[in-house]
């Protein structure tokens, strides 16, 4: 549990991970606003080269940015199914025919239930399946023509078509703009950077700097408090607790039996860390020094004057196309 | 005048007094530890000094500022505490932080504070480690940045809260040599524990039993007191024993008191 890595930072150099962290906050932000103003599918595809030639410039692989998109990849294909399929805007482009009879049902209703014991014995994934069921009813359909089960038309529109695009690439270009963001930049130099941009929502008595303290402090005490759940497991299983296997009944009591010995200790911890914290003269709200500093450098003020460009010009093709 | 002076302190949790009249005076300069079995009140003194506990009665004095709300936080700039666990006063994400994180609560500047944490991370030996995390560093190695980030705020006085029992015998004999080390330079220090090993390279030992206090004196005197430790519900060290035992036959010569004494300082 040594070294264990918070967030997806992944070291390396290059004028990304150089930059400001408010920077790079700020141009994050000023980007999505972009993303979400432009209507033209020419500006969209712009955007979304200019991420891919940021990529190899800025030395983070696809595979990277395909690992930040991968928790996301169900999302995705659902809004853009769901769009096709319910969006009736615009011209109709083409129908597609689903037809479903006693037998190719009946059969793909087996397969199902095959499918459903198979897969405790072979490595039979879903998606093969849904591959052998659709070939399977491709064929039926073509077979049998009389007995109609039920026929079911998918129509799909131009405007459907058009927003299901646009809102696939808004949802890549703001998560891989993030992972960009995540894998660059320390967690806690995004910490220092969030707090100095938020700043000043002080006129609004938000507290950004005692915001900022309760995260790093959190990012701290994370490795501290897995290493501590990582005991409470050990000293558990060598008491009969099984944590591997059981119904989910037992999981629950096994989870209990984690939990609670979690939160004692977390607030033991929290006790004597804030007793250490006030002995040291923390006052909550009273204005303190930093030992980090944030250095503005002339690569930071030219992101900002791009990205700032950007945003006008994706208003500007809004407004005036 | 004592740099540290409390009178007739009381303090109950609830119903249950921890400290009962107590009074101490604390030199300058002067290394005082206080033994005590557990729940002696030894660690609630710590939180009634820099007053994380507030007293029901009796005064603490710290140079000429009497405790109350109104001076807490003068009072806690010239008192440096090191608690017992080191993972839960580790508050900074690497040593540098750490070690930073009391002068930035102080309005240390900027290069000011750069130097301070050079020069107290090179004195704890860790001058090589400021960009590690605490994960990576053995609990010694967390105390010794505890030590850093302390001392770097120029405390009158340091306060080892049982600093050393959660350490390994190397963690604890690197921590005495610092102990050594600050009283050499004339710092003063209160140290609490219940482990009489610590106790032997003081000025004055004091012995609390039941929240008072029993008996203060020399180590040699205190150390080799059987009757009282036993009172107090420690243990008599095993050099202390065999000089006791041969106190009693009348054969204890200065040469073997030498020699006991220096196996003690090896434990």
């Amino acid at each position: 549990m040594k070294n264990i890595v918070i967030g997806r930072y992944i070291p390396g150099d290059s004028f990304l991970y150089r930059m400001d962290p408010r920077v790079k906050l700020i141009a994050l932000f000023l980007l999505f606003v972009a993303v979400f103003v432009i209507d033209e599918l020419w500006v969209m595809g712009g955007a979304l080269l200019g991420i891919l030639i940021l990529l190899p410039l800025g030395k983070i692989s696809l595979k990277k940015v395909y690992f930040g998109l991968r928790p996301l990849l169900f999302l995705l294909i659902f809004t853009f199914v769901f769009q096709i399929l319910f969006n009736t805007q615009g011209r109709l482009l083409t129908t597609l025919r689903l037809e479903f009879d006693p037998l190719n049902t009946a059969i793909a209703g087996g397969l199902f239930i095959a499918w459903l014991f198979l897969k405790r014995f072979t490595k039979f994934t879903f998606l093969s399946f849904l591959g052998v069921f659709a070939a399977i009813l491709t064929v039926l359909s073509q077979l049998t023509i009389y007995l109609p089960f039920g026929t079911y038309t998918i129509a799909i529109y131009e405007e459907g078509l058009l927003f299901a695009i646009f809102i696939l690439l808004r949802l890549i270009i703001i998560v891989t703009l993030s992972t960009i963001l995540t894998i660059t930049t320390k967690p806690t130099d995004l910490n220092l950077g969030l707090e100095r941009v938020l700043k000043p929502l002080k006129v609004i008595k938000v507290n950004t700097e005692e915001i900022a303290m309760i995260i790093g402090i959190a990012l701290r005490y994370i490795p501290t408090l897995l290493d501590e759940a990582n005991k409470i497991i050990l000293a558990q299983a060598s008491r009969g607790v099984d944590f591997q296997e059981g119904k989910f009944k037992d999981k629950i009591v096994q989870i209990i039996s984690l939990l609670v010995p979690m939160f004692i200790i977390s607030f033991q911890r929290s006790d004597e860390l804030a007793n250490a914290m006030e002995a040291r003269c923390f006052v909550p709200g009273k204005p303190r020094t930093r030992l980090n500093q944030l250095i503005w450098k002339p690569l930071d003020s030219v992101v900002l004057a791009v990205t700032f460009l950007f945003m006008v010009a994706s208003i500007g093709v809004r407004i005036l196309w | 005048m004592s740099i540290l002076t409390l009178k007739d302190v009381f303090f109950s949790y609830g119903k249950t007094p921890a400290i009962q009249n107590l009074s101490l005076a604390v030199e300058a300069g002067e290394w005082v530890t206080i033994v005590g079995p557990n729940g002696s009140g030894k660690s609630t003194l710590t939180k009634l000094i820099i007053g994380l506990l507030a007293a029901k009665s009796g005064e603490i004095r710290v140079n000429d500022l009497t405790l109350s709300e109104s001076t807490v936080q003068k009072i806690r700039e010239k008192i440096g505490i090191i608690f017992q666990n080191p993972d839960n006063q580790f508050v900074g994400v690497t040593v540098k932080d750490d070690i930073a994180f009391g002068l930035e609560n102080l309005s240390v500047p900027y290069p000011e504070m750069i130097e301070r944490i050079d020069t107290y991370a090179k004195a704890v030996g860790m001058d090589e480690y400021l960009e590690k995390e605490p994960s990576q560093l053995s609990g010694g190695q967390k105390q010794r940045v505890a030590i850093a980030g302390t001392l770097a705020m120029h405390p009158d006085i340091i306060i080892f809260d049982e600093a050393t029992s959660m350490l390994d015998p190397e963690g604890r004999h690197a921590m005495m040599a610092i102990m050594e080390d600050l009283k050499r330079q004339g710092k003063t220090i209160l140290s609490i524990t219940h482990d009489l090993r610590e106790a032997l390279r003081c000025d004055r030992v004091v012995v609390m039993h039941e929240g008072t206090i029993l008996k203060s004196g020399e180590p040699s005197v205190i150390l080799r007191d059987e009757a009282l430790l036993k009172q107090a519900r420690l243990t008599l060290l095993e050099p202390f024993k065999y000089m006791n035992e041969l106190s009693s036959q009348k054969r204890l010569t200065d040469q073997w008191e030498a020699i006991l004494w220096e196996s003690a300082l090896t434990l």
